[in-house]
Order: structure tokens, then sequence, then C-alpha cells
């Protein structure tokens, strides 16, 4: 029968009462008395026995134990954890230390508090931080300490200032095309570069995960995360590369079709180029190409050019013979003033003069009334310049073109113009009495009534600093549309930087507008200014080594390499090139895909032949970095 | 868990902290179950639903915690702690579960009902119950072997603690085991009235190794809660302290 | 099995009271009540005089002014004739009726918010901790006489202001209804003036009403009027027949006049004999109660069908033969009816159909009998299609014509109705291949009852189901017979028995009475835990009794006052404990078969 009833023993007229505290001590005998302890643990019986806690109690004993324990110990790590000694039993941050650090910060000998904020807080501070918005910030500063190369905006995106990124945020014509993952993520998480004040280092960077552990990878998407328009990988999606107009003019499809086949015609002395490796050499890293420099490229033909033969210059000074007591041939006042740029300056210095040169442009030809007395005026002027010059000498250069850049804040262009010309024996020349023909590059013409500088050789420091001088006088580039009159510097730059002004110096050297509007004469082939480059790498050596290896080695064949990624355009006519045209220094829309150099852009299909996740990978960062700032230029 | 897998690939985001949060909530909220017991009258909900959504939520939570230490044993020490302490309250949990599924029935078929505070005043009375046999027999069959028996082997039975490894491992008691062959051994040296007093033994030993099976199931029944409650607390102290350190010393990071 | 021997017990083995006196019985006799031929003595029998009636099975009562004899909503089990003097029946009921404390109930009322927070702080009392001031605070309004605790109105007034306050005078009686029917009184009565009555136990009337026509005339036709009537409105088979103004005049007098003809030929039976609970037990213990012999046969199987039986108050077991003894095929509590289907294939087929079951009485049963034709006339036809094999009554949940959709266990069945289990509304019911014996459901109702818990996680148990020793709040509440201050009552609010710890007197009538010893009666103790004695003046009353502290009747109130209900069933975190109404087999097959 699978009844049963209440067994022996059990009273069962008596509640149970297993939520007391305390029990009979002489339950374990098994005669525990009615009355039961009270709740505070006495007994209340006459024969006393000593009660015992029920199980419940000595759980709920147990539990608190356990808990104040683990307090204690939460308490004593916290403690331990900052550098702050009043609180601290032990040191701790052994024990809080999530895992081993990556091998470079491994010797860092200062501890936590090297790369932590917190740990220089004491516990209580600590506590209170979790509510301070700002104390992300102060640990991403600590980083800083060390890695100071980033530049002024280290903790914005790219360590670039928002004023760039909004500005290539704005040139950007890439179409959107989120992936559906993307447009998830990003519903689930919010992450603009518009809104992020600060992004600290940690936002990328997870130390603490052992020796090996490389603090810079980072997967496409995480790069995406942050960018408005995104793609799915290289070959998908990713924009064409764009090319940039070079700094320096050269056309490889002219030179190499023609000029280095019919040299001997044009410039007999010339040494013309076989293959890319005779001007174009591997950097010591083997990641760039650096060009071998005119003496070794271009010289050979075209020094002869730089040294022109009359061609227009500014640095004339026409009316020599005033200084020299030289009688002076009489100029028919109808002829039009030519002041060369370099003397009008100076003449404008007083005021009087700027004024007559200035009136002198408004009466027409025929009134000479009226234009003598300024001409006479002007010549006057230039005697009493040339004198005050020979007395004054570099001073009284410095002064007067200081005085007529009143405005403009050129003192540096100034120094070296004035510089450049002391090295020049220009102040020897003005007040040499000797019947030299020439003095250093300076040459007496028209039986020593003009006096002409002529550059000997490339990269004349003269003309340069002159020319430099011009551009940065440039107030605007003059719009003809809008019908403004240009000013006298516009005029005087637009002289210089003609292709036939003396030395051709914009025969190949291009100028561009700056973002501030000045001109700026690509001297160098490096853009200083030209920030696109720094966000993309490229290192030719592992690229040479592969194609190298799959081409046979003979000389032919290693021009052929160079080909396999840089494709001759297909030719045009050399003086209808677009690329001639004065630019603003900004990537051109429609020079986007045409080169001046004769070089098709690199086609990003050649790159996503070998750049796939499973061949050489395609993660952003092996093409581009992240940090970008002024000095990250000099890495290479 | 897809959400955080596309996180993990598409952001800078790491899950960590969103499992981790999430993790927090419901260690909370695991933990909340012991506040309702204590709270019976207040109309929170059946105890009974609240246990289903602990079991679901606990192993919710142990997935949860396998994605927040990126399935990896994590290498600090604090954190080894956290997580030891954290599989501990989870394995007893588990453990609780088998137990509190299976031990149930076993006890329901094991002779009578007792309640666990009263085991030892059962056991008492089986004792004096034994004891007034024993005197009977020692009475009424002069020369038995009883008493000697009971001294040698009985009693040191009846006073023996219930094996607890035993019952819990192999399911059966060694002590029964041992007693049973002592018992058939010794018949062969009792007359047949001493063989029925033997009888009437046997039954109250078998009461008194049932009142032992029930001892320890029951034991084991409320110890192991002795675990699981004060880890959790312990737990819970460690897990702020956690958060306390992630939110300071993590730098920023998302 | 070896027999077991009991004494046989005999018909005035014990008197209703010990007060009843040899003069005390003359002095009744000499009433006009049996002297002017409306109860004659001589149509007695020898066995059964009226004498032995009166000495065994009645007790006088002397009351005075403002008495309270009974209370609306108590169980009785006895009559009152009202020999001398005048009472007063409180003739509203319900919420309109007297307040609740007048009668020493409480007034059982949901605990607000806050009552339930503080409640949290239960765990530091002392355990049975009694707040003494509230006690002393209380109206003491009672005497004790020979014949018990007599509890008496202070304010007699209120009952005399009430609307509606019928009075009766002597002579003549009052209570049978309550007393044969084993339902609640439906009113309460106060004493008017110092009168006298006789209060006779309802052997008693039953006997005297088989020799006194009048008194079954009575009786019978009081019952009738009042009684049958609003059981036969109560129960779903004749609601098409309740007045409805939607119908038409002559539809209207068609229903009434079929209801009337149902009214006059109804009969009212009762079987079996409800005493002192020792009986059932021992039967339990013996393991004999399942022999069916001690229970009265009502209808046998294989007998002709005769009419439908309606159980009006008890527990009846249906039953099939099996074998050589009889298998328990489900049990009828009060609105149900036997016999439907066996009546309504009948009449479908035109041919007679005998019983399939037979009826026991478990107890003491009463049954409402209705003649064939009657039910015929006045349900069948009216509901039913002759040549639609479908179309069946529109029986509620009371109606069950059909036992062998019930799925419980038969031996659990036969447990369940042995012992009687079945009278209960909430009977405790733990699934012990679930428990984990975490006493949750024990600490549980300790809190919500100021430390202490109100039952005990032990009792008797079938395979793997326990009933355990907590209240049922049985349909039938036997507990509440004879409790002197009505401290033990049923709640207006949800129909709970509660104990009002205030009035109780710790008299233990209830806990004696209750067949489950679910009532316990405790001692209370103060806050340090010393248990409280009487005062000096009680002390002195009862020299010769040995000092005891004061007791209360404590008892499962199913958390009367709790929002959530009952806290243990709430409380289990396994789902093994349930308050389970047995009255309703469906529902308890449900949850024993989930």
């Amino acid at each position: 029968m699978s009844v049963s009833n209440s067994p022996s023993g059990f009273d069962a007229k008596r509640y149970q009462h297993p939520q007391q505290n305390w029990v009979c001590g002489r339950l374990a005998e098994g005669c525990p008395c009615p009355l039961g302890p009270s709740t505070r643990g006495e007994c209340l019986s006459e024969n006393t026995c000593q009660p015992r806690r029920s199980l419940r109690s000595r759980r709920n004993f147990v539990t608190g134990l356990v808990f104040a324990a683990s307090l204690g110990v939460c308490l004593l790590i916290l403690g331990g954890s900052s550098e702050n000694s009043s609180t601290k039993l032990f040191e701790t941050t052994n024990i809080i230390s999530p895992g081993p650090l990556s091998s470079p910060h491994s010797a860092i000998q200062e501890g936590c508090k090297a790369c932590h904020s917190a740990s220089s807080l004491s516990p209580v501070s600590m506590i209170g931080e979790i509510w301070n918005s700002d104390h992300a910030q102060h640990q991403s500063e600590l980083c800083l300490n060390c890695h100071r190369d980033f530049g002024d905006h280290s903790l914005q995106a790219h360590s670039a200032a928002p004023e760039l990124l909004e500005l290539l945020q704005n040139l950007n014509t890439l179409e959107p095309q989120l992936t559906s993952d993307q447009q998830w993520a990003r519903t689930l998480t919010d992450h603009r570069v518009a809104h992020a004040k600060v992004l600290n280092c940690a936002t990328c960077h997870r130390e603490h995960q052992g020796a090996q552990f490389d603090l810079t990878h980072l997967t496409n998407q995480q790069c995406q995360s942050c960018h408005e328009n995104t793609f799915h990988s290289l070959s998908d999606g990713h924009p064409e590369f764009e090319t940039t107009r070079e700094r320096i003019r050269f056309d490889h499809s002219s030179h190499f079709e023609q000029h280095y086949k019919n040299y001997h015609f044009l410039m007999p002395g010339g040494i013309p180029k076989q293959s890319c490796n005779d001007c174009h050499l591997l950097s010591a890293d083997g990641a760039t190409y650096h060009l071998a420099g005119f003496e070794a490229m271009c010289a050979s033909c075209h020094e002869s050019q730089i040294l022109d033969f009359n061609m227009p210059t500014a640095l004339r000074l026409h009316q020599f013979e005033f200084v020299k007591q030289t009688p002076k041939t009489e100029s028919p006042s109808t002829e039009p003033l030519s002041l060369p740029p370099f003397l009008e300056l100076m003449l404008r210095a007083d005021e009087k003069i700027a004024n007559a040169i200035e009136a002198l442009q408004t009466i027409p030809q025929t009134d000479t009334e009226l234009r003598t007395p300024l001409l006479n005026s002007i010549e006057e002027a230039t005697s009493q310049l040339l004198k005050d010059l020979q007395e004054q000498g570099a001073a009284g250069v410095t002064e007067r073109l200081s005085r007529v850049t009143q405005n403009s804040n050129n003192d540096k262009q100034i120094v070296s113009v004035v510089k450049a010309l002391d090295q020049s024996r220009f102040f020897e020349v003005l007040s040499t009495n000797d019947e030299e023909a020439t003095i250093g590059s300076w040459t007496f013409l028209n039986n020593r009534a003009t006096v002409v500088y002529r550059p000997q050789q490339h990269a004349d420091p003269l003309i340069k600093a002159w020319l430099d001088f011009m551009a940065s006088e440039v107030d605007h580039y003059p719009d003809q549309a809008e019908g403004t009159t240009p000013s006298r510097f516009d005029q005087f730059f637009r002289d210089a930087i003609s292709p036939e002004a003396s030395g051709r110096c914009t025969k190949c050297h291009t100028v561009d507008r700056l973002l501030d509007g000045s001109m700026k004469i690509n001297w160098g082939l490096l853009p200083a200014e030209y920030f696109y480059r720094q966000f993309s790498k490229f290192v030719h050596r592992p690229h040479l080594t592969l194609m190298q290896d799959q081409t046979a080695l003979s000389e032919a064949a290693q021009e052929d390499v160079c080909l396999k990624c840089h494709q001759p355009e297909t030719p045009k006519p050399f003086f209808n090139r677009d690329a001639f045209l004065l630019t603003d220094g900004m990537p051109r829309a429609e020079f986007r895909h045409s080169s001046s150099t004769g070089y098709l852009p690199i086609q990003k299909k050649d790159c996503v032949q070998c750049h796939q996740p499973k061949m050489a990978g395609d993660n952003c960062l092996q093409c581009h970095d992240y940090h970008v700032h002024k000095n990250s230029i000099l890495r290479r | 868990m897809t959400g955080a897998a596309l996180i993990v690939r598409e952001t800078l985001v790491t899950p960590d902290f969103l499992t981790g949060w999430i993790l927090l909530a419901i260690i909370v909220f695991l933990a909340a179950y012991n506040v309702r017991k204590s709270l019976p009258f207040l109309p929170l909900g059946t105890s009974a639903l609240w246990l289903q959504i602990h079991i679901y939520a606990g192993l919710l939570s142990f997935v949860l915690f396998l994605m927040h230490v990126d399935y990896s044993l994590p290498h600090g020490l604090f954190e080894s702690l956290l997580a030891t302490i954290y599989l501990l309250v989870f394995g007893s949990g588990v453990i609780g579960l088998y137990i509190t599924r299976s031990y149930p029935k076993r006890l329901t078929h094991l002779g009578e009902e007792v309640i666990f505070e009263q085991i030892p005043v059962i056991r008492k009375k089986i004792q004096t119950d034994l004891d007034q046999t024993i005197l009977e027999s020692a009475e009424k069959i002069p020369g038995s072997e009883l008493p000697i028996f009971y001294r040698d082997e009985l009693y040191p039975f009846m006073m023996q603690k219930p094996d607890f490894v035993s019952h819990l491992v192999y399911g059966n008691s060694r002590h029964w085991r041992h007693l049973l062959r002592k018992l058939s051994d010794v018949k062969r040296f009792f007359n047949e009235e001493e063989l029925n007093t033997l009888a009437i033994i046997e039954a109250q030993l078998h009461r008194k190794h049932q009142l032992d099976t029930q001892h320890v199931l029951q034991s084991a029944l409320k110890f192991w809660l002795f675990v699981h409650i004060p880890a959790t607390y312990s737990l819970l102290t460690f897990i702020v302290l956690h958060v306390v350190l992630v939110q300071v010393w993590s730098g920023g990071a998302l | 099995m070896s027999n077991v021997q009991i004494k046989r017990p005999e018909r005035w083995s014990i008197p209703f009271s010990d007060s009843m006196t040899e003069e005390d019985v003359e002095y009744v006799l000499q009433m006009s009540l049996f002297t002017e031929g409306m109860i004659d003595p001589d149509k007695f029998s020898q066995r059964t005089s009226l004498a032995g009636i009166l000495k065994n099975d009645a007790r006088l009562l002397k009351c005075q002014e403002g008495e309270i004899i009974v209370r609306e909503g108590e169980w009785g089990n006895s009559a009152f004739f009202l020999l001398s003097g005048s009472v007063n029946v409180v003739v509203q009921r319900g919420n309109k009726s007297l307040p609740a404390e007048i009668l020493g109930r409480s007034n059982v009322r949901q605990k607000s918010f806050l009552e339930v927070l503080k409640q949290i702080w239960n765990g530091k009392r002392q355990v049975e901790y009694r707040d003494l001031d509230a006690y002393a605070n209380a109206s003491s309004s009672s005497r004790t006489t020979e014949q018990g605790t007599r509890v008496f109105l202070q304010d007699f007034s209120i009952a005399l202001d009430l609307d509606k306050s019928a009075q009766i005078n002597a002579v003549d009686f009052f209570g049978e209804q309550s007393a044969l029917g084993r339902i609640e009184r439906t009113a309460t009565v106060i004493a008017g003036e110092n009168c006298e009555l006789l209060e006779i136990r309802w052997q008693g009337i039953r006997d005297m009403m088989s020799k006194a026509p009048w008194l079954k005339l009575q009786i019978e036709s009081r019952f009738r009027m009042y009684g049958l009537q609003r059981f036969l409105q109560a129960s779903p088979y004749f609601d098409h027949l309740r007045p409805d103004d939607d119908r038409s005049p002559e539809e209207t007098e068609r229903c009434n006049a079929l209801f009337q003809h149902v009214l006059d030929d109804a009969e009212f039976l009762s079987y079996g004999s409800y005493d002192k609970v020792e009986r059932f037990t021992k039967l339990v213990e013996s393991g004999t109660a399942s022999n069916l012999v001690h229970e009265p046969l009502i209808v046998k199987e294989g007998d002709y069908l005769e009419g439908v039986y309606l159980i009006r108050s008890g527990v009846a077991r249906v039953s099939h033969q099996a074998g050589h003894g009889h298998r328990t095929v489900s049990y009828l509590t009060p609105g149900q009816a036997f016999g439907i289907r066996e009546m309504t294939e009948s009449w479908k087929t035109g041919q007679q159909v005998d019983m399939q079951y037979s009826l026991r009485a478990v107890g003491y049963v009463n049954v409402i009998f209705i003649p064939i034709r009657a039910f015929e006339l006045a349900v069948l036809n009216e509901l039913m299609q002759r040549d639609d094999s479908s179309s069946t009554l529109p029986g509620g949940a009371d109606s069950k014509p059909n036992f062998e959709t019930d799925q419980i266990d038969p031996g659990l069945l036969e447990f369940l109705v042995e012992r009687r289990f079945v009278n209960g509304t909430a009977t405790m019911v733990i699934d012990l291949d679930r428990c984990t014996r975490c006493d949750d459901c024990v600490r549980a109702c300790a809190s919500t009852h100021d430390n202490n818990p109100r039952f005990l996680r032990h009792g008797p148990i079938y395979d793997k189901f326990m009933v355990a020793n907590a209240c049922m709040h049985c349909a039938d509440p036997v507990c509440m017979i004879q409790c002197p201050t009505g401290a033990i009552h049923r709640s207006m609010q949800g129909g709970e028995v509660v104990i009002n710890d205030t009035t109780c007197i710790g008299c233990s009538a209830c806990a004696n009475n209750c067949p489950y010893d679910a009532i316990r009666m405790v001692d209370i103790r103060d806050e340090r835990g010393n248990y409280v004695f009487p005062t000096a003046s009680e002390q002195e009353a009862s020299a010769s009794v040995p000092l005891t502290p004061i007791t209360k009747a404590t008892k499962c109130d199913l958390c009367a006052e709790q929002p959530t209900g009952p806290v243990c069933q709430q409380a289990c975190p396994h789902d093994a404990l349930v308050r389970l109404n047995l009255g309703s087999s469906e529902t308890a097959a449900e949850w024993f078969n989930r």
C-alpha cells in the first residue's frame, strides 16, 4: 500500500518553524523542548540548553561572511591600484592588470601611471572619475607624452585639423555605398567624425593583449566605421586612384619619342636617357623613387636654356649710366614708360614717384606736356635711387622694398631677395668703377647703360628669390571675367612666370595657388602643402621584387617592370596639354585622370590583381595612414 | 548575438562593453530572485515563474559570459578571479538544477516522509525502539547472542553518521551494505525466535537506513545553496569593482 | 489483516449536553409544546422515548436579553425550540446585517500596501507573539455558564434599530433547516428578552419528526417554502424556468407552473450520519474505510431509474461494481446531479434504463430527489430534442452526466474520498516528485502571519501526492459547529474559514472537531517568549484545574488579508504545491494528471 501516515516519533501536533534563526540545543539529541529559543537565541526553559543557529541562519551568516570578505578584497585591490600611498596596503597593480603588455610598452619602467591617468588618483577620486567625461582624454594625453609626433591635433580624427577634414569632406564626390551590415552597425552605434570632439587613443589601440599583439591593426570595416561614405572593399567600391598634377613639367612621351632621338639636332651636348632608372633612383629604404636631380637628368640639355641672352627679366637697371654720370641719350618723351619691375618697385617706395608712375599710365602718349615733367622726375628719382643704393646698400633695398610692401608681412622674402642680391654682387655693381663687362652674373649692356642680371645656372638664387617674392605678393588670381584690375604685383608676377622670362624657370616649374590665395612656385617635387599624399603611402621595393621575379631580368625587362604599373598616356601635342595651365593647386576634376608627365595614373585594377584578401591583402592600413600631420611626411 | 558580432566586425566598438552591461543586468536580475523569495507577500509574480526565468536567464548569462571573455581564459589575476567566481556560481546553479530535478523523485519513495529538522528526533525514536526490542529479546530469550551482536554491529551502525560520498556518488551506502552482510552472516547462529526478533530489528534498521538516505539527499538539497548564494554576493561585489576599474582605466575605449 | 474491534457505538453514548438533568426533562415535558398535542410523547417508542431524546439530544438554555443565540453564516447542527420569551431574528442579510465585530467575527479586509511592506520585519517577531494590549481593548461581553460561554450584545438596541428585524415568540422553533440540511445559519438570532430555549441536536429532531407528524409537516412545509425553492432556483437545471422579463405573460405562467410542479413533487432525503470525527478517522487507520458498508446506499447500481438526485449538502460517492467489490468512479459535491445520463437516454429512446452506478453517502448527505415525470416535463421536454442525438443538456460545471471522463487515478480517488479530502475547497496538495523540501512555503506562510506558519508540511501520502496538514476550507466545515463566541466563521468577502484571534477563548471545540487536525491550539507568548497566564481571579475560579497558559486556536486562513492570495502556492519555486478545490473533480484531475 503506498499510503503512509506520519511516522512514529514525529509530533504532528506542533507547527514546525524553519524560518526561525535559533533552534533548541537539544534537537541534536532528538528531544527538543517545545518552548524553543527566543528570537535572540536565549533558552526559555528552566532546563537550559545552548540554542544553536538554524540552517537558514547559518547560511545567512556564511553569506554575510563571504560578502564581507569579498568587499574587503575589493577594497584592498582598489586601494592598492593607485599610486596614492595613504590607502595602499600593498601593490595590486599586477592583480588588476588584464594581461601582458605588448613588447614595446613592456619596457616602460614607470608602471601603470605612465599610461593610465587613473593610476595617480586616490581610490575615492577613482570612483568619482566614472562620471567625469574628460577622464578618457587625460589618459590619451598620457600616451602623447611619449608619442609626440602627432602634431597639434593629435586627438582629432586622423590627427588632422578639423577644418582640413571638413574640406576633404566637401571635395568628396564618392557615392555612399553602405553595405547592409554597415547600415545595421550604424543604427546600433552612432559614430561620426563630425560628432567626435576627442578620439581617444584607446578607441583603436587596445593594449594588454599580450607581447606579440599588433597595436596598430584594424580591419577595413573598423576604418570605415567613421566615414560617411563607405564601400565594400578595395576591388568593390574603392574609388579610382587620382593623379596629381606634377610639380615639374616633364613630358615623358615627347622626350622619349622625339627629343631623345633627335637630341643631336637641338641639343648637341645633351645626354639622352635610355631607361626609367637613368632618372628615377630608388631610395635607400626602397620605398620611393627620387629623381636624380637637375644636374644629372636635365642639365645636359636644359642648362643652356637657363643661360639666356637678353630674355626679359625683372632684374634690370636700364639707366644705369646715371650712376656713372655717363651722358644719356635723350629718350623721347613719347615713348611709353617701361621700367623694369625691380627698379619700379624701388622707385615706388617714394610716394610721389609712385603717383607719377601711376599717372603716366593714364596720360596718353601724345600728351608730352604732361608726361615730360613726370618722366623727368622719374629719371631723377632713378638717378637718386641708384646713388642712395650705392650708399645705403642692402639696407636701402630692404627699406624700400619693405615700404612698398607695407600691407603684407613679407619680411622673410625681402630678406632673401636682399641676401641674394648681395651674394650676386649687386652692390658691387652699383659702386664699381671698373670697366668689366660682367660682375658676377650682372652684365653690362648698351655701353654700360644697362646692367642686366643673367642667371648662370640652374636654381639661381636671385631669380628664385625674386620669383618667390613676387609670388607672395600676389593678392589674388586675376579673374578676367570679372574685369577686376590686377594689381601691379599681379603684372610683375605674370611677367616673371612667363615661359620666356629670364631663367625660364616656369618652363618646367609649375605654379600653384594656395588655400590662402597666395601663389607658390613649385621648386621642389614633394608638395609640402599637398595634403592628399599624406594619407597614402607606397613602398616600391617589394613590388619590384615580386615583378622582377615574374619577368626575365634583362635591361629591357627592367624597364618593363616600371611600365607594368606606370602606363604611358597617348601622347598629346606639347603645348596643348591642359596641365600646363596655371592651376589653383587643387586637383581639378578635369585633371584627375590625366597626367602632366605623360603617364597614366596608376589604375586600381592593377593593384587589385594582387591585393585581395587571400593574396597580398587589402587592408586599408597597407596603403593608408591614419595619423597624418605635417611631420609625418618626414618619415619617408 | 548577431548584433554583437556585427558590431565587432563593422565598428570600433568593442562588444565587451555591451555584453558586459547586459551580463550585469542579467546577473542583478538573477540575484534578485533571492530578494523576491524573502518578499512572498508582494505581488511580484509566483516563485515558480521567477525560477523558470532564473534558469533561462542563467543559461543565457553563460552564453553572454563566453562572449564577454571572447571564448578564452582571461589573463589578468583579478579578471581570472572574477571569471572563477562566476563559473562557481553558474556551476553550482547547474548542479543545483540537476539536484532539484532528480532528488525529489528519489525522496518520495524512500519510506516515510521526514522533515529535515526532525531527523534527529526520529533517529532517536528508532534508536529507542531498537533498544527496547533488544532489551525485550534479552529478557525473553536467555543466552541470546543478539545483545552482543547489537553491541558489536548494530549500535555502531545506529550511531554512525550517514556516509555522504557513498550515497551521492554511488547511490547506495557502504555502511548499509556492510550491515546487510553482517546480518546475513549472523543468521546462522540464531534460532527461530531470535530470527523473528531479528526480522523486527531489520525493519527498524531499514528505517534508519532510509532515514540516512533522506538525510543525505535533503542535505544536498539544502547545502548546494551554501555555495550558490554566498558566491553570488561575492560575484556582485567583484563585478562592481570590475565596472569601476573598466570605466576608469580603459581610457575611452568604446 | 486481523479484525479490528471497537465498541459498538450506541445512539446515546455521547449525550448532547451533560447539563440536562431528569428534572430539566420533567420541566420541559410540562411545556405546551408537548402537552397540547403538537408533539405527543406517547407516540414515541420505548427505545427512543421522548424523554430519552430530551435527556440525551437536547439541553435547556436560559438566555438573557441581548444574548446571541445563532449567527448568520455559522454552521450549526442543532435546532431551537423557544419555550418562553421572545427572540429577534435579524432579517437583513449579508453586508446590511449586523456588523461583524458584534458577532465576534473580524471584518476580513485586505492589507494596504504599507501594511504588506511592514511584513518584511516579521522575522524578528517572537513565535506566537500576541499584542496583549489589543486583547484588553476587546469587548468582553461574555459570561460563563454551565453550558459554556455565551456571548451577548453590548448594545442590544443596535439589533432593534435595524429596519427589518422579526420577532419570534414562544412557542416556536427555528434553526432546523441548518441542522437538518447541513447548511449555514441563514440569519442571526438574538434573545429579545429573558427566554428559555430547548436546543436539540439534529438527531433528536429527526427522531421527533418521524414520530410527530405535526413537526414533520411544519418542517417540511418550511423547507419547501424556503429551502427547496432557493436550492432549485440556484440549480443550473432549472435556469430556464427562472423569471425572465423578456417572456410573455403566458410563457411566464407556464414556466411557473412547471416549476411548482417540480417543487411539489420533489422529495427531501437525508442519508448517513454525522457525529464525532473519530469514527471515520479510525476507519481510515484501520484500513476499512474503503469498505463501503459504512456508507449508506442512496441508489444501487442496477436499480430502476426512478428520478434524478440532486446533492444538496455533503459528499456522495459514485461507484461501479468491480469484481467482488466496488470501484469508486467519481464523487459528487453539493449542486451536482446523479442519474442525468440514464434519464436522458431513457427519455430519448423511450425505453427503461437501469442505473449504471451506485450512489453512496460519504458521511452525511442531503439529497433532493426529483421523480422522472417531473424532470421530464420541466427540463427534458423544454430543453432537448428527442430525435436529435447530439443535443445535450446545457449543464454547467455542476452537471456530471458522464462520470467516465474523470481522469483521476482510481487509487488516488479512493484515497481522497475515504479520507473525506474531497470536502475541501482549498486542499493543500504537494507533488512530492517536485518538492525539494525547501520549506519556502512554510517560510512564506510564516512571513505573512507574524512569523507563525499556519500549516504543517506533513500529511497522508498517496503515490507522490501528499495532502498536507493545512485547513482545507471545507465546503462543509464541521469546525464551525459549537464555537461559543463565533470566533471561527466564514468570511463574507472570500468565503475562507477564518478565526478571529481576539474573540477566540481557546475552548478548542473547533480543533477537536476538525477531522484533519488542521486547527492547532497554541500557547500564546509575549515579546520575550514567555507564556501568558490568566489573571488571578480566573485562577481562583478554576482552582481545581491546573495552571495552563492561555491558548488560541490557529489555522490557515488562505491569506485572506494578503493581496496575493495564498502565499504558500506563490512561494513554491517548483510548482509543487497547490490549493486545490476538490469540489470539482475535473479541475482536480487536471492538476493530478499534469
